[in-house]
């Protein structure tokens, strides 16, 4: 069996700030519940990201590229990097404007610039122009564990050697529907926007190039309830349990083992965006530098009756 | 730079399709080989009050098992064509409900329900976004299909723009490789949609006429909806079971251009990667493949860059290697589209027959391609890519072999 | 009599070209009349021409062709000026009762 997968790069941009060290500072430091500013992005994008991309976009732009340039991505061949996206709910913004110019002006409501960033894998695909990713890139959506199984979609492509990395960065933009979900389902807490990235690689490749290794995946699992299930109701506990086990098994690890990162744990701080599952990660990942363990278990669910548990090392 | 790891083949027991041919694979074949198409005027699209050209299924479409309120036109349509690749695999019989994934491919999703609700009121945005969260969410259809036929394998919802069909069905031969499953359910689906109807038209990517891939006069793909659905099992499992193979999924290849949102570069070198992965990745040489299911939209730019990619993927062979695309019957059905043509694909290896380009009738001589046209071309096909190129610049071909080669 | 062969306000066009485009921090007055759209400091793609064109439509009623879009009319806003002129008076010249 072939060694884990490392992670080589990581970023995050979240109302605690935009960047690594501001979330580190911000994890460790200050109120629950911060109320943060939208984050001020232009300084990290380039003229033309900032006037055309959606949020969502913007944010996955921002992650992604503090995460490939930790992880000096440039001195692996394009070819061999990927790119897989999470998210919740997309391009929410722009797909309201091109419906509200449809509303108003029926089938003729033209405006070729936000159509096409308003596709699901609009993030996706400029985040690869931005960092040159020319492997397979894919976009995936599973309500709240869109993260979660974002990172398990790169680690399924690194054991498939269709790349040497893959960029895997998940988000949510602030919308009206996001509000709503927060209401609705997670009552108490604050919506809020976000992305975080981490760049995933194959041991092989991240030795050959002396990579800096930030962490490693031990183990990934995926766990579905038996159906019939309602897209209102949440996952039950014993499912993010199965998830669990699975997981640690498959790390080798038990529970006392591991620094527990529940799926509401961080949301006080972080707020609560649906894909929130990578930026939870790269949390996790700072929180790990200073725990004994040396090991932590990221647990997502979903409502639909899905949960994931993915599990990190030094 | 280590090259990509030869793949085990993976095999195809079941499918299923619904579109503006047919509500089932044999009847979709039937008309598909005599050349119809299913690109129409369309009066009164949408209820937009004007006539638009499309490839619409014809309502009402057929019932569908756990019909439900919720239920989006994107779902139904995956729901039909599951069940017809469902039935005509048996896999449920043998292969236990949680080892039988579900990965699908859409881009629009639940938005045309979001568009029938918001022109119901007029316009008006006032409360419609809070009760519009679920159909905002593209994971229901995969639900849906879980739900219908009892699946509780893993489940992914993926969106590779037009490339989904085909990402879907990648994924999930990756996954049954992984060994996370022994069998799954793959596939896309799109309904017809104003944000997509307008928005193709907004790039001036649509045509005025039915569109026309790889013809010297061509000016635009035309939009068309539907499913497209197979069934994949491990190839030990289906073997046991005693499973009818309808052919082999090789391997894949897939690629990102990362060059521009919407348009492909005019080398093809994107696409090119894909196909020469997708062939390293099932053992073959260029010279091994008898056909290529393109992707053959009939815009000017897209059946450009395509030619370019199979010229230099092919070389001199490229003039003689027979091409056809299925979108001048269907219309380009986006998310559906890969799997759509991955099930046409699979029924060349299984007949011998390579349909026509429907809409073609003057091959552009710049292409140096061979497009079948007007009759189906009968052969001894073996081995078949069938590509899928999307916006974003996402690339997927898919290598099938038939099930004795 | 007036001629309706001018050619189009060059600062009119810069102006709907930062609304249009967003070009939220670019001072209209900076823009160069000679100056690339594409290849210059603006760095407009082709998705950015589309709308340009779109705008243009609208404005001035003038019909742009997809030949158009990548050709000499699109270089800069002095050969848009011109372009647009052209368009315009040519379809005046076409209905009589127009100008």
């Amino acid at each position: 069996m072939s060694p884990a997968p490392v992670i080589t790069g990581a970023g995050a941009v979240s109302r605690l700030g935009t960047g690594l060290p501001a979330l580190a500072r911000s994890l460790c430091a200050g109120p629950e519940d911060a109320m943060g500013e939208p984050a001020d992005l232009s300084e990290r994008l380039t003229r033309n990201e900032a006037r055309r991309l959606d949020r969502l976009s913007q944010l996955a732009v921002v992650a992604a590229r503090e995460a490939a340039a930790q992880a000096r991505l440039e001195g692996i061949a394009g070819e061999r990097v990927g790119l897989v996206a999470g998210t919740g709910l997309g391009c929410v913004e722009t797909t309201w404007r091109q419906l509200a110019g449809i509303a108003a002006r029926g089938l003729g409501h033209a405006e070729p610039l936000g159509f096409a960033d308003s596709m699901d894998n609009a993030p996706a695909a400029h985040a690869a122009i931005a960092l040159g990713c020319r492997g397979p890139s894919l976009t995936l959506t599973e309500r709240e564990i869109s993260g979660e199984i974002a990172l398990i979609t790169g680690a399924l492509l690194l054991s498939a050697r269709a790349v040497d990395a893959v960029v895997v960065v998940a988000g949510d933009a602030s919308s009206e529907e996001q509000r709503s979900a927060v209401l609705r389902f997670a009552p108490g807490l604050s919506p809020a926007e976000g992305a975080g990235a981490v760049v995933l690689e194959s041991d092989e490749s991240a030795s050959r190039r002396g990579a800096q290794v930030l962490g490693r995946l031990l183990g990934h699992a995926q766990a579905r309830t038996p159906l019939p299930f309602s897209p209102l109701r949440q996952a039950p506990a014993p499912l993010l349990d199965a998830a669990a086990s699975r997981a640690l098994s498959l790390a080798g690890l038990s529970a006392e083992q591991v620094l527990s990162l529940p799926p509401e744990s961080l949301r006080g701080r972080l707020g609560w965006l649906m894909a929130d599952g990578v930026l939870r990660v790269v949390a996790g990942l700072l929180l790990l530098e200073r725990d004994q363990r040396g090991a932590a278990l990221v647990l997502g669910r979903a409502r639909g009756g899905a949960a994931a548990a993915l599990v990190l090392g030094r | 730079m280590s090259p990509p790891e030869r793949r085990a083949p993976v095999i195809v027991t079941g499918a299923g399709t619904i579109n503006a041919l047919g509500r089932h694979v044999a009847a979709f074949w039937t008309l598909l080989l005599r050349n119809a198409t299913g690109i129409r005027a369309v009066p009164d699209c949408l209820g937009s009050g004007s006539e638009v050209l499309a490839a619409p299924v014809e309502d009402p479409l057929p019932a569908v098992t756990c019909a439900g309120p919720r239920l989006t036109r994107t779902d139904r349509l995956a729901l039909v064509a599951t069940a017809e690749a469902l039935d005509q695999s048996g896999v449920r019989a043998r292969v236990p409900k949680e080892r039988i994934a579900v990965v699908i491919g859409t881009t629009t999703g639940g938005i045309r329900e979001v568009e029938d609700a918001l022109l119901a009121r007029g316009g008006s945005l006032r409360g419609i976004r809070r009760s519009r969260l679920l159909l905002f969410e593209r994971a229901a259809t995969a639900e849906a299909i879980a739900g219908a036929f009892e699946l509780e394998g893993p489940r992914f919802t993926l969106h590779t723009a037009c490339a989904s069909g085909g990402s879907a069905i990648l994924l999930g031969a990756e996954l049954i490789r992984a060994g996370e499953a022994d069998a799954a359910v793959v596939g896309g689906s799109d309904a017809l949609a104003r944000i997509t109807l307008s928005g193709f038209r907004a790039l001036r990517l649509v045509g005025g006429e039915p569109c026309r891939p790889f013809d010297r006069n061509r000016l635009g793909l035309s939009l068309g909806e539907g499913a497209g659905v197979l069934v994949l099992e491990r190839a030990e499992v289906a073997r046991a079971r005693g499973a009818t193979v309808l052919a082999k999924l090789l391997s894949g290849g897939e690629s990102t251009d990362a060059h521009h949102l919407t348009a492909p570069p005019e080398d093809g070198s994107g696409a090119a990667r894909a196909l020469e992965d997708a062939l390293r990745r099932a053992g073959l040489t260029p010279d091994e493949v008898d056909h290529v299911n393109a992707h053959g939209t009939g815009t000017v730019a897209n059946d450009a860059s395509e030619a370019a990619a199979l010229r230099s993927v092919f070389g001199r062979r490229a003039a003689r290697l027979p091409v056809t695309s299925i979108k001048g019957a269907l219309g380009h059905t986006l998310g559906a589209a890969g799997a759509i043509e991955a099930v046409a694909a699979v029924w060349t290896l299984r007949t011998g027959l390579v349909p026509p380009t429907a809409g073609l009738s003057d091959p552009d001589p710049a292409l140096g391609l061979d497009v079948a046209r007007g009759a189906p071309r009968r052969g001894d096909w073996k081995v078949v890519l069938s590509s899928s190129f999307g916006f974003g610049g996402a690339n997927a071909v898919l290598c099938l072999a038939r099930a004795e080669a | 009599m007036y001629d309706a062969r001018v050619e189009v306000d060059r600062t009119e066009i810069k102006e709907l070209l930062v609304k249009r485009l967003r070009l939220r921090d670019v001072a209209p007055e900076s823009i160069d009349d000679h100056e690339s759209l594409v290849k210059g400091s603006l760095g407009l793609d082709s998705l950015d021409i589309l709308e340009l064109a779109l705008a243009i439509e609208e404005v001035y009623g003038v019909k742009i062709a997809d030949e158009q879009l990548g050709q000499e009319a699109f270089r800069s806003v002095a050969s848009l000026a011109e372009f647009i002129g052209k368009s315009r008076s040519a379809s005046n010249d076409a209905d009589p009762s127009a100008a």
